[in-house]
């Protein structure tokens, strides 16, 4: 059964709003590591198949795409290589650890509310759709919620996001501590208008 | 027209955005430095193509992980970790790193802070000089100069030992030469001439061989001993050192009518490479002289002692015999002790005589070839009856078949017998005494023994047995009468006839002598 269906791609080339090339790259490296050039070009058969012409060749990090490109890809690979939401989520992991985006826009403070205040800014560098707000931060009982709002594509989407902030989170915290992300409510399940990501450290 | 102004102001920035991320990457490339990038708690962020290369990472691998993980010991991350906290940066920091294989890495680190506007530190660059191969060729250097110095001690102590060693071979050396002065002073005031040959060479010639030679010193030393063998004085004594081949020897040589020497020579170091002959002359004219005088004395004395006590023997004969009247018992007892008396007399002077004959070299007067066992058998046969007398068991053995003859002086056979059976029987109180004869054919010799169960002699007294006026304490103490010379008589009579005497004795159980005659045609 296929992972998005045909209403859902055109629902999703609807959506407006632009991406940086960089995000393309994290998620071909992910393809190309677990897949090689096979799988890769696979998926960009599949893309086309939906409709576009996506080569990841020509796709430079700092340009801005077209967001639902972005979607599609992660689709494609999870349509084409039947992968769950956990490998979805380990390919949003990865990608911090390959990103240029993280490491030249995103400052990393071990201090979590200066943390904190970098995560808005880093959304708005890299997309021009959607924004990321910190709803809250708990110190003393380490949690902080981030609510992403205006910028829903697909409940897979969510997962790869999930993946992508708990890695970026674990940057800034020293190796082996405790730090987690997870999506805590879905606009797609609980009747929220964001998607609401709860950050737990130690 | 306002939006068309950001537009293409924003796309040129990307535009140089692009530019300055394709600058960054290719400086990244490029860069032949291992660097890396890290969040502010140092998990890795970034990594450059030389910074995976000398870890023997893929590139991103280790993208996440902490920069800590890769310090060899835990702890040796620790002051990097302080100083770039406090300093913000640091320059050629030592440490040792392990790559992904485990070995061990030596690099020199330097880093620095990456601040925000606030001054804030938001990252952390890393860059990495590997030192390894000089860290190894240092250590490789510093065992070098260990063992340089190892060795420079080791010359040192060698060399000190050495100095100690030539210190106590100077001290030995000056020892050495003081003895040596010591024993030349010696060997120049030596009463007795010193003569060393070496290898043929004499290389010692004291003074008073100088004197005995009529020769320097100088003449002597460091010459041929061959060439002094035409000389006259040396030439006899050289035939008589070379015919005495034994390593210890004494031998009287008379030099010259007034100069008789004895002759002592012993080799040092026989058979080894540097042979050598020490040769003693101690010069014995004096006691020659001596010795013939009291010989001639003792001659004389007992040649005129001997007429007299012949006419006494005489008389005595007559008066016991009867024939100038019949003897009192009384006056034939004083005159049977005055006969005893008197043939002691003679015997002691005919011993005395023989001693000075032995001494003179007149003593074998006359060898015939003779019959030794109907000689022996004859000699014997008048003590078995003596024998039987003391209660004794006798035995006598002689050979069978047909024996040869004997080049010998029968007096003095007859005599030796005598004397070795007049012990034995004198010495004798209980007991056995064993005659015996035999013939050895493989040495061509006879064989005389007398075997008695005597009163033996003790062990300290044994090597004087043979000596002149020689009486053991025991035979003094059992019989008060003899002259001790009857062995010595004995020794010279059958040394004279070429043949050997010797004796086997226990003190308090007998004694056995031996005497072997060759079988030697004289005339």
């Amino acid at each position: 059964m296929p992972v998005v269906s045909e209403q859902e791609i055109k629902k999703i080339l609807r959506k407006k709003g632009k991406v940086r090339g960089a995000a393309f790259q994290s998620i071909g490296d992910f393809i190309l590591k677990r897949k090689g050039p096979d799988g890769l070009a696979r998926c960009e058969d599949q893309i086309k198949k939906w409709g576009v012409d996506f080569h990841l060749s020509e796709i430079a990090p700092l340009v801005w795409y077209p967001i639902a490109w972005g979607a599609l890809f992660v689709l494609a690979a999870q349509d084409v290589f039947a992968w769950s939401e956990t490998e979805i989520r380990e390919m949003g992991g990865d990608g911090p650890k390959i990103s240029a985006i993280v490491k030249l826009m995103f400052k990393l403070f071990p201090n979590v509310e200066q943390l904190a205040g970098q995560i808005p800014g880093f959304w708005r560098k890299n997309y021009t759709v959607g924004e990321i707000e910190v709803a809250s931060l708990d110190k003393a009982k380490k949690v902080m919620i981030l609510h992403l709002r205006d910028c829903a594509f697909h409940p897979s989407l969510c997962r790869y996001i999930e993946g992508f902030a708990e890695t970026t989170f674990r940057f800034s915290r020293p190796k082996n501590s405790f730090a987690q992300v997870k999506e805590t409510r879905c606009s797609f399940n609980d009747n929220v208008p964001y998607e609401e990501y709860t950050v737990r450290w130690e | 027209m306002e939006n068309d102004f950001f537009k293409k102001r924003e796309n040129e920035l990307v535009e140089d955005t692009i530019v300055l991320g394709k600058a960054v990457k290719s400086f990244w490339e490029v860069l032949p430095i291992p660097v890396c990038t890290t969040s502010p708690v140092f998990i890795i962020l970034e990594t450059g193509k030389w910074f995976d290369a000398l870890f023997g990472y893929e590139k991103n691998e280790l993208a996440g992980e902490s920069l800590k993980e890769l310090a060899f010991k835990k702890d040796d991350f620790e002051e990097i970790i302080g100083r770039l906290s406090g300093e913000r940066k640091i320059s050629n920091v030592e440490a040792i790193l392990r790559n992904k294989d485990g070995e061990k890495v030596s690099v020199l680190v330097s880093a620095i802070a990456q601040e925000d506007d606030h001054g804030e530190v938001f990252s952390y660059l890393f860059s990495f000089i590997d030192v390894t191969l000089i860290k190894k060729t240092e250590r490789e250097l510093q065992e070098k100069i260990k063992d340089s110095v190892r060795n420079a001690r080791e010359l040192t102590d060698s060399k000190q030992a050495l100095m100690n060693i030539l210190e106590d071979i100077e001290q030995e050396r000056k020892k050495a030469e003081t003895e040596r002065d010591k024993t030349l002073a010696i060997i120049k005031n030596f009463a007795d001439g010193l003569l060393m040959i070496e290898g043929g060479v004499i290389t010692l010639f004291n003074p008073k061989a100088a004197e005995f030679f009529k020769i320097s010193e100088n003449e002597a030393i460091g010459r041929d001993a061959q060439a002094f063998e035409k000389h006259e004085m040396f030439s006899s004594l050289f035939k008589l050192i070379k015919q005495k081949d034994k390593d210890l020897f004494r031998e009287e040589f008379r030099m010259a009518n007034d100069l008789i020497l004895e002759v002592s020579g012993v080799y040092i170091g026989k058979g080894e490479a540097c042979e050598a002959r020490m040769i003693i002359l101690h010069d014995i004219t004096r006691e020659k002289m001596v010795e013939r005088m009291k010989t001639e004395f003792v001659s004389i004395a007992a040649h005129q002692l001997r007429t007299p006590l012949s006419a006494i023997k005489w008389i005595l004969s007559m008066l016991l015999g009867g024939d100038v009247g019949e003897v009192p018992p009384e006056q034939r007892d004083l005159l049977e002790k005055s006969y005893q008396s008197n043939e002691r007399m003679i015997r002691l002077v005919n011993d005395l005589l023989n001693t000075t004959r032995i001494e003179e070299g007149k003593f074998l007067a006359k060898i015939t070839s003779q019959d030794i066992k109907e000689l022996v058998r004859s000699t014997v046969a008048p003590f078995k009856e003596e024998v039987k007398r003391k209660g004794l068991d006798f035995s006598f053995q002689l050979p069978s078949g047909r024996l040869p003859k004997v080049g010998i002086d029968v007096e003095k056979i007859r005599l030796t017998i005598q004397n070795l059976m007049d012990n034995a029987l004198h010495y004798t109180k209980q007991g056995t005494i064993k005659v015996a004869l035999s013939f050895d054919k493989n040495e061509n010799n006879f064989l005389f023994s007398i075997t008695d169960t005597g009163i033996g002699i003790s062990k300290d007294e044994q090597p004087r047995v043979f000596g002149k006026f020689f009486r053991a304490v025991s035979a003094i103490k059992t019989e008060t009468e003899g002259s001790g010379l009857g062995l010595f008589i004995a020794k010279n009579i059958i040394e004279a006839h070429g043949g050997k005497i010797w004796f086997e004795s226990k003190e308090g159980i007998g004694s056995t002598f031996y005497f072997t005659l060759p079988v030697i045609a004289r005339s």
